[in-house]
């Protein structure tokens, strides 16, 4: 690849295009907004790229998403995830079709990532590449506005796993043929917890690790981590 | 019907948890969280279970034939459960009674008190699965509340749930009156069709001469929302990272003392 290019793609972003939102545990966090990848992938490469969206899978609440990449000759895949938004009574889904969008946006974000876009947004990651700016209020209360917002709670969120994370995590296992013991001790291993205490993010990284993993002889390795034990 | 292992599967908490929290957050943290392995399996908890099975067989058979069978059903039980204990991978803790000396005699002194009217049995060591509310926010926990009911029989219209415990002595009014145990069973009552339960202790005391104390007792919406109350700060305790030691006479008979440093 082209020096230039390598530096327009590694430019870190202006400061005026970071936006804020409330992350699931109440703290502040700072992301650049995906069009912005996209204008730098269209400066970078004379808009000559391609992005194919090569999955999408609902797991319980989680939506998994994976996308490919090309410029340049290059592919780069990046897998993303979003849960499923619901309503006060827990049920009624009030916008899928918005879930799915940032689950294809973080996909996009991290394939993003792979050609040094954004690098710096990662290098002090706090939560897939957002920054966490600001502590939550002393009081706990947190208050989200726009269509996902949930009503002011006196105490903070729940940090811990959800239920349909847990068994997506076993359904995958299951599904790849990899022993449910193994799989436990590995999450062990990387996390220091048993699966059942991990949280949110960190069960949303098991989730996507797990489900890149590609059995291969039922061995259940991916190259990186050994879930067959 | 799902197992209680099964049950288990989900995201769940228990009665167990929740006790072993508020007596000692540290050995929470041991036992569920990290999944430290424990030294040894304490001798009074494989007595408990013993006894547990000796009774389930039991109140199993009643639920069949409607009649009380031979003490020897209930003695077959212990006895397996105390020899799988032996072979377990963790040691049984060491030294102390002669576990299957006292079972038996604990389990005599229960077929005594209640071999000549058996109850009419509706349930023996059935699993449930309940959903939980946060009694401040209202919103459904994630943690369902699993476990199992040690016995429900019927007594004319009313359902009793009855717990067995085994104890060095008689439980006191207090222990009666506060345990959550009790309160998360009139709560998993009510929910999963038995009504409006009546509960009863019936507590096999280890005493030189065994008895069988039987306490019924009572349990109020105040009660449940104490219990619902415990249960939440619990889960949030946990989810901060709260878990400090607490020291106590307890503290020698732990199966985490050395991970603990106690």
């Amino acid at each position: 690849m082209k020096k230039e290019i390598i530096q327009i793609l590694k430019r870190p972003f202006g400061q005026e295009l970071i936006k804020h939102r409330q992350g699931h545990d109440g703290k502040q966090l700072d992301y650049v907004p995906v069009q912005h990848y996209v204008d730098r992938l269209h400066e970078a490469f004379d808009h000559d790229w391609s992005f194919e969206l090569t999955r999408r899978e609902i797991i319980g609440d989680q939506i998994l998403v994976e996308v490919k990449l090309t410029a340049a000759g290059l592919i780069k895949t990046g897998i993303g995830g979003a849960a499923i938004t619901r309503g006060e009574d827990n049920k009624t889904v009030l916008s899928l079709a918005d879930d799915i969008k940032m689950a294809e946006a973080d996909a996009m974000k991290r394939a993003c990532r792979l050609l040094g876009i954004g690098g710096e947004l990662y290098a002090t990651e706090q939560d897939d590449g957002d920054i966490i700016s600001n502590p939550p209020p002393a009081n706990g209360n947190h208050r989200q506005d726009g269509p996902h917002s949930q009503p002011p709670s006196p105490l903070p969120p729940r940090e811990r796993l959800t239920n349909a994370q847990l068994n997506a995590i076993k359904a995958i296992a299951r599904k790849q043929n990899l022993d449910p013991a193994n799989v436990r001790r590995q999450i062990k291993k990387d996390y220091g917890v048993e699966v059942e205490y991990l949280t949110k993010r960190q069960a949303s990284e098991v989730i996507t690790e797990l489900d890149g993993n590609k059995p291969t002889n039922g061995n259940g390795t991916n190259g990186n981590r050994a879930w067959a034990g | 019907m799902a197992s209680l292992s099964e049950l288990r599967e989900g995201l769940h908490v228990s009665v167990s948890q929740v006790k072993t929290y508020v007596r000692c957050p540290r050995q929470y943290q041991m036992r569920y969280v990290l999944g430290a392995e424990p030294e040894f399996v304490p001798r009074n908890l494989v007595l408990g279970s013993a006894v547990h099975e000796g009774l389930a067989a039991y109140y199993r058979s009643v639920m069949e034939t409607s009649e009380s069978p031979e003490q020897d059903v209930g003695l077959a039980a212990l006895h397996a459960t105390l020899e799988a204990a032996k072979k377990n991978r963790v040691p049984l803790e060491r030294g102390g009674e002669d576990l299957e000396a006292v079972g038996t005699g604990l389990l005599r002194t229960f077929y005594e008190a209640v071999y000549q009217e058996p109850p009419v049995v509706v349930a023996v060591e059935a699993p449930f699965a309940v959903e939980l509310h946060d009694p401040v926010t209202g919103e459904t926990l994630e943690e369902r509340l699993v476990g199992a009911l040690d016995l429900a029989i019927r007594e004319g219209e009313k359902h009793i749930v009855v717990e067995h415990k085994t104890a060095a002595k008689k439980w006191s009014a207090d222990q009666i009156q506060h345990d959550i145990q009790l309160s998360a069973y009139k709560l998993v009552g009510g929910k999963i069709g038995l009504g409006d339960v009546g509960l009863r202790l019936q507590v096999l005391t280890k005493t030189k001469k065994p008895a069988m104390v039987v306490e019924n007792t009572e349990r109020g919406d105040k009660d449940i929302q104490d219990f619902m109350a415990t249960v939440v700060g619990v889960l949030r305790a946990v989810d901060a990272g709260v878990f400090y030691p607490v020291r106590t006479s307890m503290c020698g008979g732990c199966a985490f003392k050395k991970a603990c440093g106690g």
